[in-house]
């Protein structure tokens, strides 16, 4: 009786180890499948070929196809999903709250402002091609910076007063984003397909500015797991285990904001991936932050490179807003397992 | 661990809230605080680990004074069982008691099969053991606060504080906590400070008390010397009739209602 118990508990440990694995695989064959999909069809030993530069016969296009069209943009969707599923993650055990989302502290409508700001004026603030992503980033940070000031009482951080501070920040900057909009004339078309989020203008130069900051945010977040778990109890408890619990918040804060605002400025704003993955992810492997961070990491990249890829393959010749799509899919779904689950309290 | 306060002070912004608390708990005591509403007991509990900073006066566990420890340090020592324990997510109970090794791992280290047997005796202990696979939203009242003590007594604390730890529970689980408490200051050596609304159940367990009023410590003493007529009167504003056992040193302490007393 007594033994099985513990044994029990290292075969949980066992069978974590073996969803990751599973969940890794998937991302990899996501990964390949996703560069092997589109107008051209190239097979996925090909796309394996020429992603690690082996000799063989095929067009010269499909180096390029792979290379430089599809790569750029399957590793940007891949970055994007896994950002916002453990920004929306932390978020959510931070907040304690299951609708918490990487954009609860407005960090969205600040880089609408900031992107529609630059598309309406037209800067080039000397960044080129880069003033809309550029201008993104920068009011994404400056609400959350802005937000968390307001809230700030001392050397504490109450959480529902950072809540509120969101929301209202959030809501000011929709305003000006309409006023952007209503004065935009033939930019409008420009905002709108912005503020839907999507790929389609992926680039290298993306992927490099957006993969150290989203991969070194996760990276830091993964390392709090503990903290987030302990944290979820409340704070009286978190603090009577030992855990620094303004310090633990402040850093997951600013390193799911780094993330989430790099998402976005290069990916507009695309929801639902930071609401629901981590919350299917709490009802399939449960809510240790241990097991919940990386898994979450790993579908929110398995989902939105498919999403995207259904996106650009769809419609062919043109292409959906994959935010459409994440929605239209993802919430079913989602429905689905809440409905299925067969708990009466909890998230 | 002798756990010293001294002089201790903290305000809510200008409103002082507590003001020159001085008292002793030794290893193996039952100390309990009492008082009405808003006389600063949970304050006080909070300030003993740190999670409030008091203003003045120092704690000291065993001569060393708790600002000098690390918040990690302050876990290892004393364990805490807070009021609200409202967990709404679905961890196992011995996920919970686990967590109690927190202070003692490293960041990213994973618990061991010592942190498993520390958390499995204390498991033993509180009696929570056949509960260890349930979820900890599913169990009722009583067996939760159980789950908490034995988190708290996972992190091998030589100071235990608790917070009303029989609120919401019935007589019989009130008592099964109490006794609990009893076994683990008399067995385990622990230093106990216990915040009680319970006159009669904490004139039972307790060996010592303080009994707080607005702030500042009313009286102090045996259960028997501090819950006199006139304190309580003093205190709670209420007449209460007092039988006291001497042979079992039992206080029955029976609270009259102001209607009873003005037709007397």
């Amino acid at each position: 009786m007594e033994e099985d118990k513990t044994e029990k508990y290292i075969e949980i440990k066992r069978l974590r180890r073996a969803i990751l694995l599973s969940l890794m695989v998937g991302f990899i064959l996501s990964f390949i499948g996703a560069l092997s999909i589109g107008p051209a069809e190239i097979p996925m030993a090909t796309v394996f070929k020429i992603l690690f530069n082996f000799q063989g016969s095929w067009p010269e296009s499909y180096r390029i196809i792979v290379l430089e069209v599809r790569l750029p943009r399957v590793i940007l969707s891949a970055l994007v999903g896994s950002g916002l599923a453990v920004a929306g993650c932390a978020m959510q055990g931070l907040f304690r709250n299951p609708m918490a989302s990487p954009y609860i502290l407005g960090i969205s409508s600040g880089s609408a402002f900031g992107a529609s700001l630059a598309i309406v004026l037209g800067i080039g603030l000397g960044a080129g091609i880069f003033a809309v992503p550029f201008m993104a980033f920068v009011f994404a940070l400056l609400t959350v910076f802005l937000v968390y000031n307001i809230a700030k009482v001392g050397e504490r951080v109450p959480m529902e007063t950072l809540l509120l501070a969101g929301i209202a920040t959030g809501s000011f900057f929709w305003a000006q984003v309409s006023l952007m909009k209503y004065i935009a004339g033939e930019e409008l078309r420009s905002i709108v397909f912005w503020l839907m989020g999507g790929f389609w203008a992926s680039s290298w130069d993306k992927v490099i500015i957006a993969f150290p900051l989203i991969v070194l945010g996760m990276l830091v977040i993964l390392f709090f797991s503990r903290d987030l778990n302990i944290m979820l109890m409340g704070e009286e408890h978190a603090l009577s285990l030992g855990t620094d619990v303004e310090n633990v918040k402040k850093i997951v804060l600013v390193f799911a904001s780094l993330i989430t605002a790099a998402a976005v400025s290069v990916s507009g704003i695309i929801g639902f991936v930071g609401l629901i993955i981590p919350h299917t992810m709490r009802i399939v492997v449960g809510p240790d932050h241990r097991i919940l961070l990386p898994s979450s990491c790993l579908v929110g990249a398995i989902f939105l490179i498919w999403m995207d890829t259904l996106a650009r393959t769809a419609i062919q010749p043109t292409e959906l807003p994959v935010g459409i799509i994440t929605a239209s899919l993802g919430a079913p779904f989602f429905l689905y397992l809440l409905r299925k689950r067969r708990r009466t309290t909890g998230w | 661990m002798k756990l010293k306060i001294r002089g201790v002070e903290f305000s809510y912004g200008s409103r002082k809230v507590l003001e020159n608390i001085t008292f002793e708990v030794s290893e193996g005591e039952i100390l309990g605080i009492l008082g009405p509403n808003g006389s600063g007991k949970t304050t006080l509990l909070r300030c003993i680990n740190r999670v409030l900073e008091a203003k003045k006066g120092s704690i000291l566990i065993d001569g060393t004074d708790i600002r000098k420890l690390s918040r990690k340090e302050i876990a290892k020592n004393i364990g805490v069982v807070p009021q609200d324990s409202a967990i709404h997510f679905p961890f196992t109970v011995f996920d919970i008691v686990l967590m109690g090794r927190t202070p003692h791992l490293g960041r990213l280290e994973q618990e061991g099969s010592e942190d498993i047997e520390t958390a499995k005796k204390a498991m033993e202990i509180t009696n929570t053991k056949h509960l260890a696979d349930r979820l900890i939203d599913e169990i009722s009242g009583g067996e939760k606060q159980r789950v908490i003590i034995a988190r708290a007594l996972a992190q091998e604390p030589k100071i235990l504080l608790l917070d009303e730890p029989t609120l919401h529970l019935d007589i019989n689980h009130q008592l099964e906590i109490l006794e609990l408490l009893r076994k683990l200051a008399i067995k385990n050596r622990l230093t106990i400070v216990l915040v009680s609304h319970d006159l009669n159940l904490a004139s039972r367990y307790c060996h010592r008390m303080i009994l707080l009023k607005t702030g500042k410590i009313h009286s102090a003493g045996k259960p028997q010397d501090v819950l006199t007529k006139d304190n309580i009167r003093d205190v709670f504003k209420i007449d209460v009739k007092i039988d006291y056992n001497e042979k079992a040193g039992i206080l029955n302490i029976i609270p009259l209602s102001p209607t009873v007393e003005s037709t007397s």
